[in-house]
């Protein structure tokens, strides 16, 4: 148990010639937030810049959980504290590899650390028509979480109706997110976030029948309990495990059935007339084939890192270049597991920063003249949270902006989309903070 | 001069930060203050504290954040007599689980069956409010200052 004097904020630092040691964070989600907090838990004078692509901080805790579970999301709070604190930067909006080099973070800084996460839904890697209706589960709940970058949002006609009839395939949290989100009704969204044009356009009506298929056995589905019963206990929603209904029959007709099925291995996905046929064999007993038609499958097996994310940071091995949460493990995993990862990460980084000669390292500050000039703030970021909430519908709490226009605008603090701002490079000082 | 120990279990950090809160509000009080993660708790230090102030999430099926159950098993186990300590507790959890803050109230138990005394009301946070866990925890901190010892 440590006392007192061990938990004062000013123990003696691996600075350089009393300059702090500057670290980059590459990625502004949970993991790489994460990460920043243990390093300035450890080391309370380090300096972090964490760098995103996109104009807004949080990563996943704000595109990937689902925007019905607000109560995960208030994790963000911890970061607007981290943030919050001199020497640590948000630096929005700037794309490493494309807007500025790594190399060029690995001279300013004394350590890089990777936490660009996992951009893909992965790929079924069973016999597939490429034109049948199949569309990743990440990609669904970023477009119903209002991502600007979210692909369904940029199909050429908009984003479409996934129709009465859905197959989930996987058995873990995300699966079940997505058949809560699918079976709701607009009273279960009160409080949410939920991007109320994106949900109307990929189910004008509730989906009637949602179908789970997942290739273990019951006891071995990677969901947490409690979020199958949450599924279950949703007013109008039936739902079913392997034809046992989970909470007794159904007082009223159910809104949306959903039935759970496990030991069913995909083995292909076909156009059929129009709408998609999942082939499965039975686990244990091959022989056992079942059809399953519906209108779209939704695939929540897991995720990859994105192809440009591989391209950037795939084959990236130096001594003070670190990964943490995805591209470290190569599963995404829940809040609490990649807070543990990220904080074993950072003692890695302070030890290796501990043991290392001296070296100048100028940090954010370094960079001023590479920096993009629409880079987005920390405080910036507070603009664009706080035009959100003003402008939520009143059962809303938020509602997002849906484009990087609109986000920068807001940024900016004008309410003109036209005008996107741009942060002149004076605009960063000489503290290392971007203004 | 008084010690608080500000004694926490969390796994996504919230709770770690509501502890740092109710630290800090005691610490403008003039008190000195020790903020632990319950993993680095050992039980036979309780009896020497002289108000330890407990903060945990709930998780799964209402169970102890990972980095509390190891202290409360060991004190079901060691079962050490807690008369004259005295505790606070505070909770995070989220009413859209039926057990929402079950963790506090199953340390709280094992406390209070060993002797301990609680001062104050039990906090029990609701992520799914509209209420930041932060303002609760300084609210409710204001409050256990005034129930202090002078």
């Amino acid at each position: 148990m440590r006392t007192p004097a061990e938990t004062a904020p000013n123990r003696p630092a691996a600075a350089v010639n009393g300059l702090p040691l500057q670290v980059a964070v590459i990625g502004a989600g949970p993991s790489g937030c994460y990460a920043a907090q243990a390093l300035r838990k450890g080391q309370p004078d380090i300096e972090i810049a964490v760098f995103d692509a996109l104009p807004t901080p949080f990563g996943l805790v704000r595109y990937g959980i689902a925007p019905d579970h607000q109560g995960a999301k208030a994790v963000s709070r911890q970061f607007e504290r981290l943030f919050g604190q001199p020497g640590v930067a948000f630096v929005g909006n700037v794309s490493v590899g494309t807007d500025v080099s790594l190399e060029a973070l690995l001279e300013n800084f004394h350590a890089v650390v990777l936490a660009t996460g996992l951009g893909t839904d992965r790929r079924l890697g069973v016999d597939q028509d490429p034109d049948a209706r199949v569309i990743g589960a990440g990609d669904l709940i970023r477009l119903l979480n209002s991502d600007p970058d979210a692909r369904l949002r940029h199909r050429h006609a908009g984003p479409e109706s996934l129709g009465s009839e859905v197959v989930i395939l996987g058995t873990g949290n995300v699966s079940a997110d997505v058949a809560r989100l699918l079976s709701k009704s607009d009273l279960d969204f009160i409080a949410s976030d939920v991007d109320d044009d994106a949900l109307r356009a990929v189910a004008p009506n509730p989906v009637r029948t949602i179908h789970i298929l997942g290739r273990c056995e019951p006891h071995a589905a990677k969901w947490d309990a409690s979020m199958v019963k949450e599924l279950a206990e949703i007013v109008g929603v039936h739902l079913n495990v392997d034809g046992v209904p989970l909470l007794g029959e159904p007082t009223a007709s159910a809104r949306t059935t959903v039935n759970v099925r496990f030991q069913h291995v995909p083995v292909s996905v076909r156009r059929l007339d129009g709408r998609v046929r999942v082939t499965t064999r039975r686990a244990g007993d091959s022989a056992l084939v079942d059809h399953l038609d519906a209108d779209t499958v939704i695939t929540a097996i897991g995720f990859d890192p994105s192809p440009a994310q591989s391209a950037q940071f795939g084959g990236v091995e130096a001594s003070n270049v670190f990964r943490v949460g995805g591209p470290a493990t190569g599963r995404l995993g829940n809040l609490a597991e990649n807070r543990k990862l990220a904080a074993d990460a950072a003692k890695g980084v302070l030890e290796f920063l501990r043991g290392q000669e001296p070296l100048h390292r100028t940090g954010l500050v370094g960079l001023r003249d590479r920096l993009p000039a629409s880079v987005v703030s920390f405080e910036a970021w507070q603009r664009i949270d706080g035009a959100e909430v003003r402008r939520a519908r009143p059962d809303r709490c938020r509602t997002k902006f849906t484009t990087r226009d609109e986000l920068l605008a807001a940024a900016a603090g004008s309410g003109a989309l036209v005008s996107i701002p741009t942060a002149t490079p004076e605009a960063i000082d000489t503290t290392g903070e971007v203004k | 001069m008084t010690v608080v120990h500000v004694l926490y279990g969390t796994e996504s950090g919230n709770a770690e930060m509501v502890a740092d809160d109710i630290a800090a509000a005691f610490g403008d009080q003039g008190y000195e203050t020790v903020t632990a993660e319950l993993t680095d708790v050992e039980v036979s230090d309780l009896a020497a504290m002289q108000i330890a102030v407990f903060v945990s999430s709930t998780y799964g099926e209402g169970g102890l954040p990972e980095t509390a159950a190891p202290f409360h098993d060991a004190l079901l186990t060691e079962r050490p007599d807690l008369s004259g300590v005295r505790f606070a507790a505070f909770g995070l959890g989220d009413s859209i689980y039926e057990t929402f803050n079950n963790a506090i109230e199953t340390i709280r138990t094992a406390l209070l069956e060993l002797g301990a005394e609680q001062i104050g009301t039990t906090a029990k946070h609701d992520a799914a409010s509209t209420t930041p866990a932060t303002e609760l925890a300084d609210a409710w901190a204001r409050e256990l200052l005034t129930l202090m010892p002078a």
